[in-house]
């Protein structure tokens, strides 16, 4: 469970760059509000991927206030692609177990 | 509430020693946030002072912010991970190095241009004018420079002040025993390139003074900047 912020983040990010507010807004809109994160906190997760060099950042000027977009990076890609086999596996042994009967 | 309700939280970051880049970017960041946040708000008909409120709140507390910093080491900034080395060796060993590589490439540009050289004349006016130079060069301008990127590098850390003091002490105190000589005549052998390092009675007080004008600028500069960041007198570490 511990991976599963950093593997929506970097899903999210892996389409297109963003910056925090973008992400944290996707977050809420794709998930109908399901997975909460506290918006802020969203930011020392996303300077922790990018000093483990999952993500890279840039900043742009937009309307006189700086944002620093995030992409994914080849080492990120990576990461990503071994956490969604995790998440999968992970998810179908839960729904596995949750779909047979109970023994004792 | 303020205009700038991060201003608290940079200060709050470098004190605990996350790297000064870090402590920059997330106050940007999330003041860029607050900012749509509240936008966002005002949209959906709030008041100004309800939406940030509410902004302020969806962001979460400084100290949970905080909190989550301090579980990151790797956010943290090699000067505070190694305070100690970093502030104390590491000046001692780039004003060797410096210094080293500085006579080296004297060195070196004198043997490549030695053919030049032994058909050129130098005064002793000359002479010893260059000599001047690169004894303020090396005795006074490069120590100085780095006391001072060093005091630079512990007050943007907001790093206590021991450690950084302790470190251009020994630089001052090592520069103060140093002595260099370039000396360039031409002819041949057009000029000659010496450094040493000496005490003795009779130079001790000169040396001192040598310390004492590198240090004291430097430090004093470094405290009343530390000065302007205390906290209700509280130590910076």
């Amino acid at each position: 469970m511990a991976g599963i912020p950093e593997l929506v983040v970097l899903s999210l990010v892996a389409d297109r760059e963003m910056y925090g507010y973008e992400i944290a807004r996707s977050i809420k809109t794709v998930t109908q509000d399901l997975l909460s994160v506290g918006e802020g906190v969203l930011y020392p997760a996303l300077h922790l991927m990018e000093s483990r060099r999952l993500l890279r950042s840039r900043s742009v000027r937009v309307d006189g206030r700086t944002r620093i977009y995030y992409s994914v990076t080849a080492r990120g890609k990576a990461r990503l692609a071994r956490l969604t086999s995790d998440w999968r596996r992970m998810s179908q042994g839960v729904e596995s177990i949750l779909g047979s009967p109970i023994h004792a | 509430m303020p205009d700038h309700p991060f201003a608290s939280l940079r200060e709050a970051l470098l004190r605990m020693g996350v790297a000064p880049r870090h402590a920059r970017r997330v106050v940007v960041e999330l003041d860029g946030h607050f900012r749509q946040l509240v936008e966002e708000g005002l949209q959906r008909g709030d008041g100004e002072e309800a939406a940030r409120i509410a902004a302020r709140e969806l962001l979460g507390t400084d100290e949970v912010l905080i909190s989550r910093y301090a579980g990151m080491p790797e956010l943290r900034a090699w000067s505070s991970r190694w305070s100690a080395v970093w502030f104390t060796l590491v000046p001692l060993i780039s004003f060797i190095a410096l210094f080293v590589a500085a006579i080296a490439i004297l060195c070196l540009s004198g043997h490549l241009m030695s053919a030049y050289l032994q058909h050129v004349q130098v005064s002793a006016r000359v002479s010893s004018r260059i000599d001047w130079v690169a004894q303020t060069l090396f005795l006074w301008v490069l120590p100085m420079s780095i006391s001072a990127a060093y005091a630079v590098l512990a007050y943007r850390q907001r790093a206590a002040l021991h450690w950084p003091v302790a470190g251009i002490t020994l630089v001052c105190c090592l520069v103060a025993l140093v002595n260099v000589s370039v000396v360039l005549t031409g002819g041949a052998p057009p000029g000659s390139v010496g450094a040493g390092i000496g005490i003795s009675a009779h130079s001790l007080p000169g040396q001192m003074a040598h310390a004492m004008a590198i240090l004291l600028p430097v430090v004093g500069g470094l405290w009343l900047a530390w000065r302007r960041h205390r906290v209700d007198g509280a130590p910076v570490d």
